[in-house]
């Protein structure tokens, strides 16, 4: 019996250089609501921590131990969240493009093991779009992340719009990745941590995503791909109520389709850190299975629950083809065994 | 025949709407104002028209939709904008005014007492007396109160008379608050799309990793819109909630699946779609959900042709329709009244 292929598609790596340049922007001063989990990571004081840490700046040992012990053929990497968003911008342009570099050389030293996406720094938009161009058609890379808001600000604004021109000219993906709430809304879930993954990275990172639907983006650029981790940031729960309420609603811009056409269209959904049956089941009947792609978001989840997960849910064996392997094969163009 | 049963109905007092006038021509932006002002402004006069009604063409309403019973609540953000003192006499006023109309229709109408929580002494008061000397169901709460959630210690006796008295609590959906809600604003988002969700949800969630329901066990809390996206995220609260459980458990010794399982109810409202209840069906059972329409936002008879036609055990359609709200808030069956 053949095995089938597991390409998981949020996974997790870091630079020393940006792991120093996030700590120094904490310590200037340049405080948001990432920046209790950054110095937390940079103190190393718990056991958490320190793994994480290790594993997030291991790209080829350990790494590929656990994707060996583990049956995890292939990791589309993804420089770790917030990226270069929280560094001045002429900073954040070049370590974003040796990132780049970085990932380009180690995928091409592993290129069955890994793929990869590039970093690039929204808060100069051009050289942005300028990096996506190098990333994808000089470095052979597989699409782009953005982790949610830059210095409080969302993609759905005009300035930018080079990032989606390039994007959609490339016809190559955005996946969307998390990161905890903007400055204006974070106050609420600062008291009990709630800013980070428990509550407030789904509730930055769903009203991205539903900014993005209702700001005409996809009406500018139909054939544009967003991609959105755990389970589709909530959104797929809510489609029936976002599409009555913009329907009766007061909506600042005329779409030419539904809310819901769109999100079956342009976007991608990932199962990173959401192994629920329920939840997949409930995604594949919203959304077919050729829009859900499989992630274990390494290192900050573990390896072992989600490939259980995957191979265990009740789901039809094409589906399970999909979500494991085909969807991200055909978004990523990544080759196909 | 089991009666059907709406839990988040919402009325309006011509008193509450005049104040609202008054407050949305101070110029205060606060969202909740602002969507206040649109809407005495002329621009909803059906809407408005249908909030103040609580005689017969409210029942006409809902006898053409068989519907039995409404649970009726102070629309939102009842008197939450208002000063302490004038948001206490506000309540006091509304809920005699509710305890009218159910004593005119007391097979028709159940009500949720409005309260002010930043008075919370005189919210206590107001609890005890809309329960206990006018008969109310329970109390809603209409999410923040100038920006303040209900886990801070200030209002903790308002949790604790709840307890004791065993009546719940609904805490309702309202924008965000003015000073965390500009992320929504531009495209229109601080509403029934998203925001109110965001607001809600996040509130729910304070409780519980806040330690409310560690500190008050017994607690009743009420979400509308299917819980607020709490049943969704449940896997992954409870997963990070382990992951970070050091620092929580010194208050908080449950996983937050436990607390809603043990401490919340959800209901339909607004919230149409089979899917998405035979989602909350599988993760929390049948015992904790409820029917809602929310009338008259939503459209009442979309609310009871999606339950109707929905294939689902007899029992379990029952207790949703009506048998769990006859339970939770005490809605007497009709011949104990007659």
């Amino acid at each position: 019996m053949t095995v089938t292929r597991r390409i998981a598609t949020e996974e997790a790596f870091a630079t020393p250089e940006q792991m120093q340049a996030i700590e120094r922007v904490i310590t200037e001063g340049v405080r948001d609501a990432d920046s209790p989990f950054w110095s937390m990571m940079a103190q190393g004081r718990n056991p958490f921590a320190q793994r994480v840490m290790r594993q997030l700046l291991d790209l080829e040992g350990e790494r590929l131990e656990i994707m060996d012990a583990h049956g995890v053929h292939m990791q589309v990497l993804a420089l770790t969240s917030p990226g270069v968003q929280t560094l001045p911008a002429g900073t954040a342009v070049a370590l974003a493009q040796r990132s780049n570099d970085l990932l380009a050389a180690l995928i091409k030293r592993h290129p069955t093991r890994f793929a990869g996406l590039a970093t690039i720094a929204p808060q100069a938009p051009e050289a942005a779009a300028r990096e996506i161009e190098r990333a994808v058609t000089t470095l052979g890379l597989n699409g782009v992340m953005i982790n949610s808001h830059t210095a409080n600000e969302y993609l759905d604004e005009e300035k930018f719009l080079p990032i989606f021109e390039a994007a959609h000219a490339l016809d190559t993906p955005i996946y969307i990745h998390p990161r905890a709430p903007s400055a204006g809304m974070a106050g609420p879930y600062l008291k009990y941590g709630l800013e980070t993954a428990i509550w407030g990275y789904g509730a930055e990172t769903g009203l991205h995503g539903v900014r993005l639907l209702v700001s005409g983006l996809f009406d500018r650029f139909p054939r544009l791909k967003i991609i959105l981790g755990h389970m589709g940031e909530g959104i797929p729960f809510w489609l029936w109520r976002i599409d009555y309420m913009h329907r009766h609603g007061t909506a600042r811009v005329k779409l030419q389709r539904t809310i819901s056409e769109y999100f079956r269209d342009n976007f991608m959904i990932t199962t990173s850190g959401m192994n629920s049956p329920e939840a997949l089941r409930f995604c594949i009947d919203l959304l077919s299975s050729r829009n859900i792609m499989w992630a274990i978001d390494y290192p900050y989840q573990e390896t072992p629950g989600a490939v259980e997960f995957m191979e265990g849910v009740n789901i039809a064996s094409g589906d399970r083809e999909n979500i494991f392997h085909r969807n991200a094969e055909r978004i990523f163009g990544i080759n196909s065994l | 025949m089991q009666r059907r049963i709406a839990t988040e109905e919402a009325f309006a007092t011509p008193e509450q709407l005049a104040a609202y006038r008054l407050l949305g021509e101070s110029g205060w932006n606060d969202p909740d104002v602002v969507f206040w002002r649109n809407v005495v402004a002329g621009r909803f006069d059906d809407i408005v028209a249908q909030l103040l009604d609580l005689g017969e063409g409210r029942i006409a309403m809902m006898d053409r939709h068989r519907i039995d019973v409404q649970l009726l609540l102070l629309t939102s953000p009842g008197v939450q904008i208002f000063a302490p003192a004038r948001a206490s006499d506000l309540a006091r006023a509304s809920n005699d005014l509710l305890a009218e109309a159910l004593a005119r229709h007391p097979t028709r109408f159940a009500g949720l007492a409005s309260i002010a929580p930043h008075d919370p002494a005189g919210a206590v008061r107001e609890m005890e007396r809309a329960v206990n000397g006018l008969g109310l169901n329970g109390v809603v709460v209409n999410s923040h109160t100038n920006g303040h959630y209900l886990d801070e210690p200030a209002f903790w006796p308002i949790l604790e008379a709840a307890e004791a008295m065993d009546v719940p609590i609904y805490i309702h959906p309202r924008s965000l608050p003015q000073q965390t809600s500009a992320a929504y604003e531009g495209l229109s988002l601080n509403g029934g799309i998203w925001g109110y969700a965001a607001e809600t949800g996040l509130h729910a969630v304070r409780l519980i990793i806040g330690g409310v329901f560690a500190r008050f066990p017994n607690l009743k809390v009420v979400l509308g819109h299917l819980g607020e996206g709490l049943p969704w995220w449940l896997y992954r609260l409870d997963y990070m909630y382990d992951l970070q459980s050091r620092r929580l458990r010194r208050e908080v010794n449950r996983k937050p699946s436990d607390y809603v399982r043990q401490n919340i109810w959800i209901t339909t409202s607004g919230m149409n779609d089979a899917d998405a209840l035979r989602f909350c069906l599988a993760k929390l059972g049948p015992e904790r959900i409820l029917w809602a329409v929310d009338y008259p936002y939503q459209e009442t008879a979309e609310a009871v042709s999606f339950l109707d036609e929905m294939d689902l055990a007899a029992p379990a359609k029952a207790a949703i329709f009506g048998g769990n709200a006859e339970r939770l808030f005490r809605i007497p069956c009709m011949e104990t009244i007659l």
